[in-house]
């Protein structure tokens, strides 16, 4: 058994996985009591489903050239990843309460210099898929066959770079890249169909010259079953998974909360009845 | 109807020659000998030694001197069509997985159109990116939509950024060679086609964050960089005939600056210093050097900057341009007589 397929060998289910992740999402997002929740949340499914079933990585070496590339192009949303990764022992427990102030290694905006685990600097959109596209390029020229994840959010197709490098994608042909976006229909200033729709995202990458899969995602098995489509197509494209996710999926009291902003502030009492719901108490 | 443009002072004093049919080329040699394609040249001879280096482009490979590159080199070559803010994002991608890539485009779209995904995926990681910015400056007769006069000013502020402007083939060439070697994003802006060359006759060496004494003179110092040291290089030639005694520093990086060199040959006396530079007054070379001045309490005999004024430039023809605005050897020669 390779050493960066250990983490398969656990007994831990994805379900376990995703709701350790929304709990150590919340718990990071504690420490300023606001952020970006309803996101973390509704992002836990598939990040589980990344770390812990289709991401080729070792936990010890993060640097392993065979291992898959994780590019996170929505930077800001690094809480959600800094979750997952401890979940994956990547990053320890400890720091938790650090997220978003002096010398931490959790910086609101997730970038490489602070982070373990975090490839790229993201957060400023637009960025992720051109240097996915790059690096695409380079590591099929240099025939090393991992993938390369880029993670786009739905507010991001409002960013003309994001088109170019689906284009330049498309045009060589990069079947080496898998795209998740990220669709929970929320941006800054209101829902992503209002603010400038995105829709019909299908056809859009379709279109783009993209292989593209759509799902619930939050759906555990319908994630597993489309990276393996992912993973094992032989059609010549690119490939993207577009994942419609609920803004706070996991807890009752906000999943259907009609009006989420990205700055959600929570009280303490919210914190808890949170924590209840996901079955974690806090010291 | 819109206002009329700001109009320089030097605009009214020096009236164009007229319509020229001058090519860029002719233009920006002045009748100097040249040498094709000193970028592109100069990257197949680094490309045969490292298989690392990479070249890609935002649909300007023919103008921006790759044509020989491509054609060697066709699996290391990527297009990004016209898409700046990709291309550098792309470049970023590759140099991660151990390239070093030298990304393509007018200097006008990778500074104004791109700055933000040349700041944060290249610079900010200090990734092997090396950013050739074409058509710099007043270059081109298109006027301010193709114009890079801001670029160095732009990318000056972002921390880390290495920037190079060099005067001639040689320097050119030799720049190439000496930013492939170094490990780090560089922005480095091109004479192409068929580019001047002056500096094979004053012994240089381009060396990277070196400024270069390449004449020397008791009236005035230009401290000068890129297409403006070819212009102060001919200008002195020009003043010697009046009894005018020029020196010209060459600053080929202007980013780190080599503040050593420049306040050393400053604090000579009795010299006007005038700074000379293919891009706005604002923000580039002059602004540098003053502030390296100061900082160093260093008062020369005089201090002028000679670049493009602060205000969007007419369009026309290059010839008319260097002289409307004070750039041309001619103009040159007028303004050091009026300030001497």
């Amino acid at each position: 058994m390779s050493e960066q397929k250990q983490h398969e060998l656990s007994n831990v289910s994805l379900k376990e996985r995703a709701r350790r992740i929304r709990i150590n999402g919340l718990r990071i997002l504690e420490t300023p009591g606001k952020g970006y929740i309803g996101q973390t949340l509704a992002m836990a499914d598939w990040l589980a489903v990344v770390y812990f079933y289709a991401l080729n990585y070792k936990v010890n070496d993060l640097e392993w050239d065979g291992r898959d590339r994780f590019f996170l192009s929505p930077g800001h949303l690094g809480c959600a990843q800094y979750g997952a990764l401890i979940e994956a022992g990547v990053l320890p427990e400890d720091e938790i309460g650090t997220y978003g102030l002096d010398d931490s290694r959790f910086p609101i905006s997730a970038q490489p210099a602070y982070t373990p685990g975090i490839e790229i600097s993201g957060g400023s959109l637009g960025h992720g898929l051109g240097i996915a596209v790059g690096s695409a390029i380079s590591m099929r020229r240099q025939k090393k066959d991992s993938f390369v994840y880029c993670v786009v959010s739905d507010g991001e197709m409002n960013e003309g770079s994001t088109w170019e490098a689906a284009m330049i994608a498309g045009t060589q042909k990069l079947s080496n890249i898998i795209g998740i976006l990220d669709n929970n229909n929320m941006q800054n200033d209101g829902p992503s169909r209002e603010v400038s729709d995105p829709e019909p995202m299908f056809e859009k990458w379709e279109a783009f010259g993209w292989s593209v899969q759509r799902i619930d995602g939050n759906d555990l098995d319908a994630l597993c079953e489309a990276f393996d489509n992912a993973r094992n197509s032989t059609v010549d494209k690119p490939r993207m998974i577009i994942c419609d996710t609920q803004m706070g999926k996991g807890v009752s009291f906000i999943e259907h909360r009609e009006k989420q902003t990205h700055m959600t502030a929570w009280t303490p009492d919210d914190f808890a009845k949170a924590y209840e719901e996901l079955g974690y108490r806090s010291e | 109807m819109r206002p009329a443009r700001q109009q320089s002072v030097y605009q009214k004093r020096i009236p164009g020659p007229g319509l020229s049919t001058m090519s860029l080329e002719e233009f920006e040699s002045e009748g100097l000998p040249t040498r094709p394609a000193p970028l592109g040249r100069a990257l197949c001879e680094i490309a045969r030694q490292r298989e690392n280096v990479v070249a890609v482009t935002a649909d300007l490979y023919n103008v921006t001197d790759l044509n020989q590159f491509v054609e060697e080199f066709p699996d290391r070559f990527h297009q990004m069509g016209i898409s700046e803010q990709a291309m550098a994002c792309a470049a970023a991608g590759m140099a991660r997985e151990g390239d070093t890539v030298f990304a393509t485009t007018y200097a006008a779209f990778a500074s104004r159109r791109a700055y933000d995904f040349i700041y944060q995926a290249v610079v900010e990681e200090q990734l092997d990116v090396k950013i050739i910015g074409a058509v710099p400056g007043l270059t081109t007769g298109y006027g301010p939509t193709h114009m890079a006069a801001e670029d160095i000013a732009a990318f000056r502020a972002i921390p880390d950024f290495t920037i190079v402007d060099p005067c001639d083939a040689l320097d050119t060439e030799q720049a190439t060679r000496a930013i492939a070697e170094y490990k780090g994003p560089v922005y480095m802006r091109i004479p192409r086609f068929h580019a001047p060359v002056i500096l094979d006759d004053y012994g240089y060496e381009f060396e990277l964050g070196k400024a270069k004494m390449i004449r020397e003179g008791n009236d005035v110092l230009f401290i000068s960089t890129g297409l403006m040291t070819t212009r102060a290089l001919l200008a002195a030639q020009a003043l010697e005939k009046e009894n005018i005694d020029c020196a010209v520093l060459h600053v080929p990086t202007i980013k780190p600056l080599d503040t050593e060199t420049i306040v050393e040959a400053c604090r000579k006396s009795g010299r006007m210093v005038v700074t000379a530079e293919n891009h706005t007054v604002i923000g580039g070379l002059g602004d540098a050097v003053a502030s390296a001045l100061m900082e160093n309490q260093v008062m020369p005999n005089g201090f002028r900057k000679i670049g493009i004024p602060d205000l969007f430039v007419d369009a026309g023809t290059l010839q008319t341009l260097h002289n409307r605005y004070g750039l041309s050897v001619e103009a040159i020669c007028t303004q050091i007589k009026a300030w001497l």
